[in-house]
């Protein structure tokens, strides 16, 4: 007998589940006089992670033989391949517009700084909080792949510091695509042009971009869309080859100098917090 | 010591290539069939589009799997790939461009985000046992990166007139 590697079963689910989420649509209502769009990718990220046996296989237990430990382990192998179609995607609306995207190459080389702002405020939280040196590992970068190797490396994922950076990176894994599908609309909202948007767009995970970009292009006038696409692969080609080094040369350190500065200030405020919470108790 | 080892080492290096693509064949299904339900495209102008595609995904792979230095994800040796023969200079840029016009980017994304879910499975019993606070953190984390590189953008696009 074969082994089963769960791949016949991925794909089964994979069309069920494209074909229903594109039966229901994207979904418009009003809350409280404002837009709410959801999108049909939405609908598809939702159903992929309900199919788990530990929530809907719970439920219906065949579900839990047709989705089990081997589907689940099988999948992150068949995204990565799937990226392939979409990489060409991304390639084939970049390429022609060489032009633009030099043109624009100013912002698009000095926005890959901004992959180093998760820690500005995410860090001072993760303190106050109490997290300690597990602060400087959660928000060093966005804490893909690349992160864990490097955390790994010098502290260990065992250690404080890697304990932060697993913790953000399953964080993202579980909420990162539905995450980043209704922050694009919503950085429209705020006002940030399409463009600067799908600039931003390539932030370390292929996975979150895809939902980012795609939700852009839905959510934005459909004019933007080719040159959003363009802005978005030149900027997730720039982070893929840029992105290990910013992370371990510039990142990595500007965390650490950035933890020992607002540190001591963070421990007093704690301390006073909790004297104060004592004292009322 | 160095030629004996590259024996063993090539061959797995080709077999990998290989199963990769077969299951690339498949995605492409998925691909297609959601295209006819979702937008009723007609299966010849998709057939066009997937052999084109399918062309570029297999020298990705390829070099993928064949290029270790730099070692860049598959994903970026996909747009590299696709960006480079649609450059202006590149004599069938034009083919391809035309060529790949059945595909919508939003339905080709679309299967990667089923696998994403299914895949969110193995994390969430992991998910558990996180501390409400890291995931607070990471959620600050990915907004911050995605506002902080869109402010640069807007700032920079701004001055130089751009948008």
């Amino acid at each position: 007998m074969k082994e089963r590697t769960g791949t016949v079963n991925c794909m089964i689910a994979s069309i069920i589940i494209c074909i229903i989420a594109e039966l229901i649509g994207p979904l418009q209502f009003k809350v409280m006089g404002i837009d709410v769009k959801i999108l049909t990718m939405i609908w598809v990220i939702i159903m992929g992670i309900l199919l788990s046996p530990t929530l809907l296989g719970k439920v219906i237990p065949p579900l839990k033989k047709f989705i089990s430990k081997a589907e689940i382990k099988r999948a992150p192998f068949l995204l990565s391949l799937t990226l392939y179609p979409l990489g060409i995607m991304f390639g084939i609306n970049a390429g022609p517009k060489v032009g633009i995207v030099l043109q624009a190459g100013p912002a698009l080389l000095f926005q890959e700084a901004g992959n180093m702002m998760t820690m500005l405020i995410a860090l001072p939280l993760g303190l106050l909080l109490g997290l300690g040196r597990s602060a400087v590992g959660g928000t060093f970068s966005l804490c893909r792949d690349t992160a864990l190797g490097i955390i790994g490396d010098k502290y260990g994922l065992e250690s404080r510091e890697g304990m932060g950076t697993l913790g953000t990176y399953i964080s993202g894994s579980v909420f990162g695509t539905l995450f980043y599908s209704f922050l694009a609309p919503i950085g429209l909202a705020i006002g940030f042009h399409p463009y600067a948007l799908a600039m931003a767009s390539g932030m370390g995970s292929a996975s979150m971009m895809n939902a980012a970009t795609a939700a852009l292009t839905n959510a934005a006038a459909p004019m933007y869309s080719e040159q959003i696409l363009a802005y978005s692969a030149t900027s997730g080609l720039l982070t893929a080859v840029t992105g290990v080094y910013v992370e371990m040369f510039l990142a990595l350190p500007l965390a650490n100098w950035y933890y020992n500065r607002v540190n001591p200030g963070i421990e007093k405020l704690r301390a006073k917090l909790f004297k104060k919470a004592s004292e009322e108790a | 010591m160095e030629n004996t080892k590259q024996t063993p080492q090539e061959k797995s290096t080709l077999s990998n290539i290989l199963e990769q693509i077969k299951i690339v064949l498949v995605i492409y299904g998925i691909v297609i069939i959601i295209h006819m339900v979702s937008i009723g495209s007609k299966l010849p102008d998709l057939a066009k589009s997937t052999v084109v595609s399918f062309v570029m995904v297999v020298i990705a792979i390829t070099l993928k799997n064949v290029v270790k230095k730099p070692n860049l994800p598959g994903f970026a040796w996909a747009t590299l790939v696709s960006f480079v023969l649609t450059l202006p200079i590149s004599p069938i840029a034009d083919f391809i461009v035309n060529a790949m016009s059945a595909y919508s980017f939003g339905l080709v994304g679309l299967p990667l985000l089923a696998f994403a879910g299914i895949a969110v499975g193995d994390q969430l019993e992991v998910f558990k046992k996180l501390s409400w606070k890291i995931v607070i953190v990471s959620f600050v984390v990915m907004a911050s990166t995605y506002f902080g590189s869109a402010a640069i953008s807007n700032i920079i696009l701004s001055l130089k007139g751009m948008i």
